[in-house]
């Protein structure tokens, strides 16, 4: 057998290493071969249901407290979901979740009290994390499109028009944050978003309470026209519910609720202020599939894929208050994120390198 | 025949270096990133996009997602004005607490409100009970349970305890109201005028209001948590 001259068989491993010298600092990926690396140290997002302010203040501490605490420069997205709209005597607000702190009863936060409760969570970051001035928290000020803002006139056209109304000042209530952090110094490790849990589906009862594409886009529309010429983002935090797990022209929700994947993506990512930290809950993977084929959806047929920014989970939530739903959807958020990242990575139309953020929701009390 | 195999590995090793030529030049000829500007979770937010533009062959999506790309990069540039003004932190995070509200005033007793949806309950309520039974603060609502069809219902929660859970009235119609109550044995109206009884300590329905029905063992209280600013 007739050997190569070690110098011509060493040659190409050679080349290699200066290649890989060379290629130092840059990293590519290829799609269909990314592995499903470690989750990111998720954060904890709530169900607000006292929005004292001493309250937002502990909630943004004890995240504060644990960046501090934790070794490293941490990066968390918290959505404080403050509930539904809610228009109180000519008010636009929102009305929390039922607070057992006080026999359940629930409140009316106006717009200007988010606000407020929002710097004071912020605040309470800032404060409690010390010396620790390399972590940071996106807060996303957080509700959603169900219910009917408090309306008697729940005409599709009187709905979209408080729809706007609200989107609208929901950028100008992070215009203004921004704006706050920036003199305070805050911004440095701190940015306000809005946030939006975005659904459509039955209630138990039966009855469609969710909002249609038509008044929901009212208010990412509306977001968008005021969003400080594009620099306040939102997140849509929903579940694509009964959405196909391919990509699929012809599928409509129903006709009370017409979602599309074409209106999901738009919601999520189409819109410029959008993006998408989706429900990832279910433990057979599911929901992770529906969001890769609604971003597949956006590579086919609208010009772009969805790049996921991070994932919603509920493990804590359904820790706390159990139920029939917590038995197949209480994905813990390592497996929420690697359910996502692994199914958009299924192929080239949806791959995304890199998902940045895990959050899991729970309720403030119980 | 000969010859030509032996000119093999040099062929291999040629195509090689071009190829390798070919990708230096690419990286090399690709512009740099500028150090991140603002604060860095923008910039891992702007690192994801890059990374998805750097394998999309798509140029509608290299241009939606610049667009995105452009969005962060403006709030980037808005965060980078504040790393000139950061403030020092305080020594006792605790001196900066707002102080808490005042505790609504918790009225034993039954209060009727207007009807409302309470999602997170799964119903539409009208009414409360709260009062202490056996040393344990219990809240009672009374309402429509949302499961197809509807059935009046009782929320009951005990504070500070696992004891909790609906009891739908399966007799009753509609929507169930709490009228009255004595010590903890409540009175309450369906929709079409029918009286129910229930007692709070036994958590069961009551055919009258002196029938007497087993008290259950209360459930251990949860440690409260340590507060972050003792008062």
């Amino acid at each position: 057998m007739k050997t190569l001259n070690p110098r011509i068989r060493s040659a190409p491993l050679v080349l290699v290493v200066i290649a890989a010298l060379l290629l130092q600092g840059q990293t590519y990926y290829f799609p269909l071969i990314f592995k499903n690396g470690p989750a990111p140290l998720y954060s904890t997002s709530y169900y607000i249901q006292n929005g004292d302010p001493a309250k937002m203040y502990d909630l943004g501490c004890q995240l504060g407290t644990r960046d501090a605490a934790t070794p490293g420069a941490q990066d968390s997205l918290v959505i404080l979901d403050f509930g539904k709209m809610w228009v109180l005597n000519g008010v636009y607000g929102v009305r929390t979740f039922s607070d057992p702190t006080n026999g359940y009863a629930r409140q009316f936060l106006s717009l200007a009290d988010l606000e407020n409760r929002a710097q004071w969570y912020a605040q309470g970051y800032w404060n409690c994390s010390g010396n620790d001035k390399a972590s940071h928290v996106t807060i996303g000020l957080g509700t959603n499109n169900y219910d009917s803002f408090n309306q008697t006139n729940i005409t599709q056209d009187n709905l979209r028009g408080v729809a706007i109304d609200f989107g609208r000042n929901w950028a100008g209530m992070i215009n203004r944050l921004h704006a706050w952090g920036v003199p305070t110094g805050y911004n440095s490790q701190i940015l306000f978003t809005g946030a939006i849990d975005i659904e459509w589906g039955q209630d138990s009862d039966g009855v469609f309470r969710w909002n249609t594409p038509y008044v929901t886009r009212g208010w990412t529309d509306a977001f968008d026209g005021n969003d400080d010429n594009g620099s306040s983002i939102y997140f849509n935090y929903g579940a694509c519910v009964g959405c196909p797990t391919g990509p699929t022209l012809s599928w409509t929700y129903n006709t009370a609720l017409p979602w599309t994947q074409a209106d999901v993506w738009y919601v999520s990512w189409g819109a410029e202020p959008a993006l998408a930290v989706p429900e990832i809950y279910s433990n057979n993977g599911v929901l992770a599939r529906q969001w890769a084929a609604v971003s597949k959806y956006g590579s086919l047929y609208l010009g772009s894929r969805i790049i996921f920014t991070g994932t919603m989970t509920q493990m804590q939530a359904c820790q706390q208050r159990g139920g029939t739903e917590c038995n197949t959807l209480d994905n813990t958020p390592a497996e929420g994120w690697g359910q996502l990242f692994d199914a958009v990575n299924v192929e080239t139309f949806t791959a995304q390198p890199f998902l940045q953020y895990s959050t899991d929701i729970r309720w403030q009390f119980k | 025949m000969k010859n030509w195999s032996k000119k093999i590995p040099s062929v291999l090793i040629a195509a090689a270096t071009l190829f390798l030529l070919a990708v230096m030049v690419k990286i090399l000829s690709a512009p740099q990133p500028s150090p991140a500007a603002g604060p860095a979770w923008v910039e891992n937010n702007i690192q994801a996009l890059q990374a998805t533009l750097a394998i999309s062959t798509n140029p509608t999506e290299e241009a939606f997602i610049q667009g995105k790309l452009d969005l962060l990069k403006r709030i980037q540039a808005t965060s980078a004005g504040t790393l000139q003004n950061v403030p020092e932190k305080p020594a006792d995070a605790c001196d900066f607490r707002p102080t808490e509200l005042p505790t609504p005033q918790r009225t034993p007793g039954v209060e009727q409100f207007t009807p409302e949806l309470y999602e997170d309950l799964q119903g539409k309520l009208n009414s409360r009970w709260q009062a202490e039974v056996n040393g344990q603060w219990v809240t009672v609502l009374a309402g429509t349970l949302y499961t197809e069809p509807p059935q009046a219902a009782l929320w009951v929660f005990v504070e500070n305890t696992a004891d909790d859970g609906v009891l739908p009235a399966p007799q009753a119609a509609g929507m169930l109201q709490i009228i009255s109550a004595n010590q903890a044995r409540l009175t309450l109206r369906d929709e079409v005028g029918t009286t129910f009884y229930f007692d709070v300590a036994g958590r069961a329905f009551v055919s009258s209001p002196d029938e007497i029905v087993p008290t259950l063992a209360p459930l251990p209280t949860h440690t409260s948590t340590a507060e972050i600013c003792p008062p």
